[in-house]
């Protein structure tokens, strides 16, 4: 038995479904659209239906994009002599945010997690060692500092290595702005190994 | 209630927008999962303690009948940092860890299987070759401490102590009681065979024998073949499968097997 209108009930159940939404925002999600325009939510509805359309993984790095080749693989003034990996497409966006890197990326689309069963053949492992040409030099392993990543920056490390290619990986350690006496054991240990002369 | 107690972290998975859910094998309570709100913000307080392998000093609310508890503070004590260095390493500590994850109860003592583990881990982590026998040694050992140890002394039909006979060919290995069969005993008991039933060559008998008794700083000193550390995981695999119900084939093992290659 509906206690409001169908149609609220129906987009209530929508809304539910999305992470980290419970019935009651939902509810509150349903009446709120129901408030608005009718323009502002046909907006709404194309900006959802555009998300499924457009968006695809480019062919080249995996990242998210509208446009196959993306605009950072298709870009001539990107340095295509490093490429930096990451897990997840928002490492992508992270590290656009630093405007520090000018290289190339390509998105594995998670880290070896061998605790749930994801292994090198879930990831886009083959993708990266077929882009792996002579005018590859450096390629920077940038997975999160746990044990996931760990795993899977030794393992692409393995990969690659043979493959005569500088292959670094992003410092470990102390955030910017941290208080020292804060930091726990392992990362002060990480921040040492990583020490660099001044 | 606020509690504290020492865990091993299993593993943690992401919950929301900014928090954990995260396994432990704790001193006091035995396996249990906690709650980390905010863990996953930059500023968090937990730091690298909520990563899989560490040892940490775990702070919780512990509330009856429930099944997630919230995790108020958590303080490295080691964080197995060699072990993070060698994929070898990683290897066998994850498959140690997701045996435990398999064969403990939810809150259910057991502090010497608590100190085994961490025993087990620090032995990884110092170590510098045959790592693969801690993961082969703690299996034997945990079966032991969950009730089922193998009897590796005796032969089951004689009475005979194997150390003592020099045994010319394969011994006879009962999955179900954990006994052995002597090469003598074994070659006249063939109409015993049947399901449960599986042999063990000298080498492998010797080494499981080692595996049980030896401490943990003299594990590593084991040396044998490749075909005998194959002979021996299946042996392993078998025996844990016979006896615990909900063990499935380790899925860390099956991973890193095709990485290390």
């Amino acid at each position: 038995m509906f206690y409001t209108a169908e149609s609220i009930e129906h987009l209530a159940e929508q809304f539910a479904q999305l992470p980290g939404i419970g019935r009651k925002t939902a509810h509150r999600l349903a009446l709120y659209v129901l408030k608005l325009s009718r323009d502002e939510v046909v907006a709404f509805a194309k900006a959802l239906v555009d998300v499924k359309d457009k968006v695809r993984y480019c062919s080249i790095c995996s990242n998210i994009t509208e446009t196959d080749p993306c605009g950072i693989c298709s870009n001539p003034k990107r340095e295509q002599t490093s490429i930096c990996v990451v897990e997840e497409p928002n490492d992508v966006l992270a590290i656009e945010k630093t405007h520090e890197f000018k290289g190339l990326y390509h998105v594995l689309g998670g880290a070896l997690s061998p605790l749930d069963g994801v292994g090198p053949e879930d990831l886009r492992v083959k993708e990266l060692l077929q882009r792996m040409s002579d005018s590859v030099e450096e390629v920077i392993l940038a997975m999160n500092p746990n044990v996931e990543g760990e795993a899977t920056t030794l393992y692409l490390s393995k990969l690659l290595k043979p493959l005569t290619v500088k292959v670094t990986r992003i410092a470990r350690g102390l955030p910017v702005g941290s208080d020292l006496e804060f930091a726990d054991e392992a990362t002060l240990s990480r921040a040492l190994e990583g020490r660099i002369t001044l | 209630m606020l509690t504290k107690t020492e865990a091993i972290v299993i593993k943690s998975m992401k919950y929301g927008d900014t928090s954990k859910i995260v396994s432990f094998y704790t001193r006091q309570f035995g396996k249990l999962k906690g709650i980390a709100k905010g863990a996953r913000r930059s500023d968090n307080k937990f730091g690298s303690s909520l990563d899989s392998l560490s040892h940490v000093a775990l702070v919780i609310y512990k509330k009856e009948h429930r099944d997630l508890h919230l995790i108020s503070q958590c303080d490295s004590i080691r964080s197995f940092g060699k072990i993070h260095d060698s994929i070898e390493k990683i290897s066998v500590g994850l498959s140690i860890l997701e045996l435990v994850d398999h064969l403990a109860h939810e809150e259910e003592e057991n502090p010497v299987l608590f100190s085994l583990l961490l025993e087990t881990l620090v032995a990884v982590e110092k170590s510098s070759r045959n790592y693969q026998s801690f993961a082969r040694s703690f299996q034997l050992r945990l079966a032991s401490l969950l009730g089922y140890a193998p009897s590796l002394n005796v032969c089951s039909v004689c009475g005979k102590s194997l150390m003592e006979v020099e045994q010319s060919s394969a011994l006879g290995f009962q999955l179900l009681s954990g006994a052995i069969i002597c090469a003598n005993c074994s070659k006249a008991a063939t109409a015993k065979r049947g399901v449960g039933y599986t042999t063990l060559s000298v080498p492998a008998h010797r080494i499981l024998q080692c595996f049980l008794t030896s401490g943990m700083e003299s594990i590593a000193t084991i040396t044998y073949s490749e075909s005998i550390g194959n002979e021996l995981d299946e042996t392993l695999r078998l025996y844990l499968r016979y006896h615990f119900d909900n063990m499935k084939d380790l899925k860390s093992t099956q991973i890193f097997k095709t990485m290390i290659q």
